[in-house]
């Protein structure tokens, strides 16, 4: 990393004088040797609140709070589309891999690759344009009609006018990240659909929706569990471009913002927040792929 | 010795026959024709491309629509469409290239000595790997894009750097199965050092799975860079698919610009396409198992 903090921090070129320059880089502690300025950090790291020191964009702020402030809007964004993601996703796997080869699989397959390779924005802004500026059904930015903050806080009322405000941004997350999970469905399906049980199943004279969905599905779920977990990083990256495109509050426009403004401080903080977010996540789908299959102990 | 040169041969004439099964496959044809089209537009911009990107004064007015002067129509400064288009070709496909190559090389070194030594080098590389996998990519990006200044150095870099691990996962997970078979006994038996059957054995036989990856890599490069543009962290003053999209996003929506915006994501859409479809041939040729009816 090029520079020290204080080139960002102070403009050499208004702070001239080498005192003032000493003083600051005291204030800072960068006088100290790197390793104790190292525990100095882990030591801000794990007290609580966090301090990962103020933020430059909305200074004095601290860093942890303005986090806190827009989490909320990314995990609702991220949770609500990666439940439906999955759904759709598992769905038409289960359809299109009970038919391989089919004129339906074979066309499926064909948009979900061609959805797959869209980048997120560039979808986003196709969405935002037809449906919020060209028919003007939804909103074109913000989570809420009405402003909010801290001190007044978005109630039970709002809860239609806040999904109105999702529904696109949401959309574009399920349509361009179904096809990860629809096409690995649809091969673990026609895996399963040539073991022996089916077979079995099949010979004990079961319908054949009992075959599919009682047997092979349930069986091709599995590796899903794992899917949605290593998925959450590569939605959040997703979200952090759909919300720019929207100006969705959360923190994908706040990264943005931080960038425009060279906000290092809170820059590090969203890396390292949402960096232990999506660990956490694979954490959760590995803990509850072993409560589904009994075979895996940790 | 002379006995596993036969089954190498063997293997080699193998491939060579499935080489001609990719080169009939539908969806290869489709794919090498969408990247060579692309590929000649990239190499020949400078003299089939109707103006250039960068002309001052510029050759239109601000937002003209489609017409047979301008065929894609002109952005916010006058400037032809179609023009960006092709010079933002260069960018993109070298971008993508040069990650897949750096990130494919990386990746097959990394995952092919953890999968061959095994035991606590396995273990260092492949928890290094972890990390680096498990970490959001994006925000990896942004915040290594952040400090390092935007440049197109950077924008590689970066892409490299985030997509490297999944190179070794699959190479490894590759490598420890075939270090098992017996021909690479048969060779360790004749005495061949480490290096020899690395690169005899391991990466001959691997090279089917580092293509497919190594291509799908392209189109994920692709797409990482235009997202990269399009926050600003790559050069805007390059014309690009991205740096197109960067400034549509501020300037055409409000002014009806349709045909600014669609191109460069059509664009994107068609040559990722076209590598994932190469891709995806290549998988399906060397194994049989994705054939099923």
């Amino acid at each position: 990393m090029p520079g020290s903090p204080i080139t960002y921090f102070a403009n050499p070129h208004i702070i001239t004088s080498p005192a003032a320059l000493e003083a600051l880089k005291q204030r800072f502690g960068l006088d100290k040797p790197v390793w104790v300025q190292f525990t100095l950090y882990l030591e801000n790291l794990f007290s609580w609140p966090p301090n990962f020191g103020l933020s430059y964009l909305f200074y004095p702020t601290p860093v942890f709070t303005v986090i806190m402030e827009c989490l909320p809007w990314t995990l609702f964004l991220v949770g609500v589309s990666t439940i439906i993601t999955a759904i759709i996703g598992i769905l038409i796997g289960v359809v299109t891999g009970s038919r391989p080869g089919s004129k339906l699989d074979t066309s499926v397959i064909s948009v979900s690759m061609i959805l797959w390779t869209m980048p997120f924005f560039w979808l986003g802004i196709i969405l935002l344009w037809i449906f919020g500026l060209t028919f003007h059904l939804f909103p074109i930015a913000g989570a809420a009609s009405r402003g909010f903050s801290a001190s007044n806080p978005l109630g039970i009322s709002d809860i239609p006018d806040v999904l109105w405000h999702a529904f696109l941004p949401m959309m574009t997350l399920v349509i361009a990240a179904y096809a990860g999970y629809s096409l690995i469905m649809r091969n673990t399906m026609v895996n399963e659909l040539s073991q022996d049980y089916i077979l079995m199943a099949r010979a004990k004279g079961l319908s054949e929706r009992a075959v599919l969905l009682g047997h092979a599905a349930r069986n091709a779920m599995l590796p899903m569990i794992t899917l949605i977990g290593l998925n959450v990083g590569y939605v959040v990256s997703g979200a952090l471009l759909v919300e720019i495109v929207f100006a969705y509050p959360g923190l994908g426009y706040l990264t943005y913002r931080a960038v425009l403004a060279h906000d290092f401080p809170l820059l590090q903080g969203l890396f390292f927040i949402v960096s232990v977010a999506v660990v956490t996540a694979n954490y959760l789908a590995d803990l509850t792929y072993a409560f589904f299959d009994p075979r895996i102990k940790y | 010795m002379r006995k596993s040169e036969l089954i190498t041969k063997r293997t080699e004439s193998h491939e060579v026959s499935k080489l001609r099964n990719i080169i009939v496959d539908r969806r290869a044809q489709i794919g090498f024709g969408i990247i060579i089209v692309f590929s000649f537009l990239a190499l020949t911009a400078p003299i089939i491309s109707p103006y250039s990107p960068y002309a001052f004064p510029s050759p239109g007015r601000p937002y003209s629509p489609p017409s047979a002067k301008f065929l894609l129509g002109t952005d916010y400064l006058g400037e032809d469409v179609l023009s960006e288009l092709i010079y933002g070709a260069r960018v993109s496909m070298l971008v993508g290239i040069i990650v897949a190559f750096l990130a494919t090389t990386f990746g097959t070194i990394v995952g092919v000595v953890a999968g061959y030594y095994g035991r606590f080098v396995d273990e260092g590389l492949m928890r290094a790997t972890d990390i680096v996998l498990i970490l959001p990519s994006l925000p990896l990006m942004i915040i290594l894009a952040a400090y390092l200044g935007p440049s197109l150095q950077t924008v590689i870099f970066v892409l490299t750097v985030t997509t490297w691990p999944l190179v070794a996962r699959v190479v490894r997970s590759q490598t420890l199965s075939l270090r098992e078979r017996p021909f690479t006994d048969s060779e360790r038996v004749a005495g061949a050092s480490d290096f020899r059957i690395i690169t005899k054995i391991l990466i001959p036989n691997l090279a089917t799975i580092i293509a497919a990856n190594a291509v799908l890599m392209v189109t994920t490069a692709i797409v990482g860079e235009a997202g990269l543009d399009f926050i600003g962290l790559g050069d805007i003053t390059v014309v690009s698919w991205g740096t197109m999209l960067y400034w549509a996003q501020s300037y055409a929506i409000f002014n009806g610009a349709w045909w600014w915006v669609m191109a460069p994501g059509i664009c994107i859409v068609l040559v990722g396409l076209g590598f994932v479809l190469i891709s995806v041939s290549i998988e399906s040729v060397f194994n049989p198992r994705l054939r099923t009816s």
